[in-house]
């Protein structure tokens, strides 16, 4: 614990600090009490405990730069909450390093505290049964605010988030998505360099769903946070993220871009051709018919198997194409296949 | 089989796995049962150490504490105990739990109750049996006495319980006064019943059943005990009907949609 | 900078940080303030305990034919009795909160904000148990009054009874934050807390004064910190003296101490728990 009369800052050893977070060798490993049957296990397991040892994150590495907006997923049991729990400093890794913002999170928990933020959607940081403004005064002391800068930050926020009618409504009353904008505004009060975004949208209605993303979006854009994002939503990874950190087992087994996981993890591509006239017998080597009505047929391409140029010149040459859409697969279909490449889960470690 | 026979079997069912349930934990089952028998022993230590000091109260002595007590835990363990839903009535209505239960084919009422049990009573009632070992007045007369009255106090203390909360049914979530109510009927029936007089007493048998709790040592060891015994079980009988009269009557009105507030 | 203005930002700092639990307490007070209603349902247990227990007490002096019992009369009897339980009355049951927030990972979130979750459930119990004191204590002595038609209370005592409560408050949360941390390492921590409740009942004073217990009990009860928080300042306010209010904060102060340390070291063993497994 630092004196309270030190004036913190960020340590000032002259290099600039690019990273938001390095992570290095990360591990940790739990060790469960295991318990034999009824009474006699449970007081043998006071007096002679047996331990199991359960690997949850086994030797990650990985950086985010200052500004980025990453994605960091994987299924449910793969390590992602112990991982985040280690970033923040609320576990101690039993191996390897990490350094947010320039900190080791879990030996300078309490100043790093400062400089990031938190949002997790299954918990509030908001009072439920006080209006929003009152737990907003709250945050503008717990991070140690003037109260002219408070002042300033959250009238920019209300506006910026549009949830000025909202302040003054008990939390209870809010719906879901008018919560979630509060939440987030809150969150960002204390101008966090980096924001651990946990399911940000999840039970959200579709129109209330891309308000949120426009205003992680914002935060992004106009305050450059680096944002770190978890979420089983593909729509929010794909609108909001550039790149991807993919975990499972307790350890990273991608780490690339949206757009090149798309076009190359699963070396496929969609066409939808819409025809002039009706076609009986289409046909086309190297592409399977997946689906064809009408004028319209939809095709489907192995790009490890052949070319798309020649698909195309095949299609163009052959047949009346009035109108031609290739796509990639959908982020969805590439993830489950990643997922399912890499095995289940013999161990649910959360 | 016969009606009474199904529902003995599927009391029994409920119990059965109610207790397989809470035996999972087996330590915290253990604890719970113990901390509660040593709950009521601090309180039974309280007043030996009052009795210590001021040795006849209202007529009463020690004794007559002790199986006071005995069948204020023996009744409200076998009572609250066993359906342990019976407190917990106003919040499973107010958030439209017993939907649950309608979809059934089981007499709703005693579904909701006996669906959850209360661990720690069952505390409660090997604490009543203990104390009554201890309080020099065992014999086979004594014992099935005990047992009546006990019996009969659960009957008073789920009735009254059911009643006070079918009231959120009619007023809202009636959560906190019912349970102010129940805790009036159980605080008042802890005391000796001798100390109350007048109009007080006269509350103590009917609005607010204490009385026959807290008098339990006169159908136990007084002189008309059967008299007793037999007054209590009339008004347990009316106080039972009572309640589940109210509590289909508010389920009419539950189910035809004119709650007053379901919404926490 | 120069030494005055290093000065000027200690004192700024200061009330920075220590700033935010006051306006935890203050945020806590609205939100009860909210339910009210709940507050005076509450109190009506009050009134019927005292109505209770004046029976009982009636009882005990007209059986005993005394005017005193130790060194009581019937109204100081029963006002001090009042006083006790609104005493306990007032107290949330703050164990089973730290017990649901540590099951529930809520203290493992606040570990990444800038406050102490001790200090802030401090301030939180604190403003709770001001307001609920004022207003069980209000009903109480209008009862009280009622009930035996007299106020043995000594006025000029009554300031320095507020530090008292203030500090039997502090002794009641310390040993209240203790057992709500042993869910770190207990299943279900509320059958301690029941059982506490009920010594502290006994050897606190609330059900009885400690004159009346044999002497064996009230050395036990001297050794412990409960009579701090229930009979020591119920007594004060029916029999009010300088050297017995001294002596009470002397002994509160002193608990206070040593409870505060038991307290920060079962969190930090219980902290050091979760960083390690993860609670």
């Amino acid at each position: 614990m630092y004196p309270i009369f030190t004036n913190w800052c960020l340590p000032d050893d002259g290099v600039v600090i690019m990273q938001a977070i390095e992570v290095e060798g990360l591990g940790k490993v739990f060790q469960t009490k295991e318990k034999g049957e009824g009474l006699r296990g449970s007081v043998d397991a006071i007096f002679r405990p047996r331990y199991r040892s359960i690997s949850a994150v086994n030797d990650i590495s990985f950086q985010v730069q200052k500004g980025e907006m990453v994605a960091f997923i994987g299924p449910n049991g793969a390590g992602k909450s112990t991982t985040i729990k280690m970033l923040t400093g609320i576990l101690h890794p039993t191996c390897g390093l990490a350094r947010v913002l320039g900190l080791i999170p879990w030996r300078d928990r309490y100043h790093l505290s400062f400089h990031i933020g938190s949002v997790f959607g299954q918990k509030s940081q908001l009072w439920y049964h006080l209006p929003p403004a009152d737990t907003f005064a709250l945050l503008g002391r717990i991070y140690e605010l003037e109260a002219d800068d408070f002042r300033s930050r959250r009238n920019m926020l209300v506006d910026a988030f549009e949830i000025g009618e909202l302040m003054d409504i008990p939390v209870r009353k809010l719906s879901l998505g008018q919560r979630m904008r509060c939440e987030i505004a809150a969150s960002l009060l204390h101008r966090p360099e980096i924001i651990f975004l946990d399911e940000p949208t999840i039970g959200l209605d579709v129109v209330a769903r891309q308000t949120i993303r426009d205003l992680i979006k914002w935060m992004n854009d106009d305050e450059q946070t680096t944002v770190f994002l978890t979420s089983h939503d593909t729509g929010d990874i794909e609108t909001l993220c550039k790149r991807v950190v993919v975990i499972n087992h307790g350890t990273i087994i991608l780490d690339d871009t949206v757009s090149t996981l798309r076009r190359d993890y699963l070396k496929q591509k969609t066409i939808d051709l819409k025809l002039g006239t009706m076609v009986e017998d289409f046909c086309c080597p190297g592409a399977m018919v997946l689906k064809q009505k009408g004028y319209g047929v939809k095709l489907l391409v192995h790009t490890d198997q052949v070319e798309l140029r020649k698909v195309l010149q095949h299609l163009v040459e052959n047949y009346p194409v009035i109108d031609v859409n290739v796509s990639n697969p959908p982020l969805d279909q590439v993830i489950s296949k990643i997922y399912r490449d890499n095995g289940t889960q013999s161990v649910e470690v959360s | 089989m016969s009606t009474v026979a199904k529902l003995g079997a599927f009391l029994w069912e409920y119990f059965r796995a109610n207790l397989a349930m809470a035996m999972e934990y087996r330590a915290n089952f253990v604890i719970q049962v113990f901390g509660m028998v040593l709950n009521d022993a601090l309180w039974v230590f309280f007043w030996w150490l009052f009795f210590n000091r001021f040795p006849q109260v209202a007529g009463w002595s020690y004794q007559e504490l002790l199986l006071l007590y005995a069948v204020l835990t023996l009744g409200f363990g076998l009572g609250i105990g066993v359906m342990g839903n019976c407190t917990r009535l106003s919040q499973i209505i107010a958030e439209g739990h017993l939907d649950f239960y309608l979809a059934l084919p089981k007499n709703v009422l005693l579904h909701v109750l006996v669906s959850r049990m209360n661990v720690s009573a069952l505390g409660d009632v090997v604490f009543g049996l203990i104390v009554y070992g201890f309080s020099g007045a065992v014999s086979w007369g004594n014992t099935a006495m005990l047992f009546a009255i006990s019996i009969l106090a659960a009957v008073i203390f789920v009735s009254f319980a059911v009643l006070a909360h079918s009231l959120t049914f009619f007023i809202g979530n009636a959560n906190a006064l019912a349970g102010q109510m129940f805790n009036a009927l159980i605080t008042f029936s802890s005391y000796p019943g001798g100390l109350f007089k007048g109009f007080a007493r006269v509350l103590m048998f009917t609005a607010i059943p204490a009385g026959f709790i807290s008098y339990a040592p006169v159908g136990i060891l007084g002189e008309r005990k059967l008299d007793f015994v037999l007054a209590m079980a009339c008004f347990s009988l009316v106080l039972g009907a009572l309640a589940i009269v109210v509590f289909y009557r508010g389920l009419k009105r539950y189910e035809s949609g004119n709650l007053v507030s379901i919404r926490l | 900078m120069d030494r005055d203005g290093q000065r000027v930002l200690f004192h700024q700092r200061l009330a920075l940080r220590w700033g935010k639990y006051s306006e935890v307490g203050k945020l806590n007070l609205q939100n009860h303030l909210m339910y009210i209603t709940d507050f005076l349902w509450r109190s009506l247990f009050l009134v019927i305990i005292v109505y209770i227990f004046l029976q009982l007490w009636r009882v005990v002096y007209a059986s005993q034919s005394v005017e005193l019992v130790a060194d009581y009369t019937l109204p100081e009897m029963l006002w001090y009795f009042m006083f006790a339980e609104t005493i306990v009355l007032s107290h949330p049951q703050l164990s089973g909160r730290i017990d649901g927030d540590v099951k529930q990972g809520s203290l493992a979130y606040a570990l990444n904000k800038p406050y102490s979750y001790v200090m802030y459930q401090y301030a939180t119990f604190a403003s709770e148990v001001v307001l609920r004191t004022i207003v069980n204590g209000l009903v109480g002595c209008l009862v009280a009054a009622l009930a035996v038609k007299a106020v043995p209370v000594s006025i000029k005592g009554l300031p320095f009874l507020a530090i008292s409560l203030l500090l039997s408050l502090t002794i009641q949360f310390c040993l209240l934050m203790a057992i709500g941390l042993l869910a770190f390492w207990m299943e279900d921590t509320t059958s301690v807390w029941f059982v506490y409740q009920k010594v502290l009942f006994i050897l606190g004073g609330m059900l009885l004064p400690l004159e009346v217990y044999p002497g064996v009990l009230q050395r036990v009860a001297d050794a412990l910190p409960l009579k701090y928080i229930v009979y020591g300042p119920a007594r004060l306010l029916v029999k009010f003296q300088w050297s017995s209010w001294w002596q009470l904060t002397r002994g509160q102060l002193l608990w206070i101490l040593g409870l505060a340390m038991l307290v920060a070291g079962l969190y930090r063993m219980g902290v050091k728990q979760l960083n390690v497994n993860g609670g």
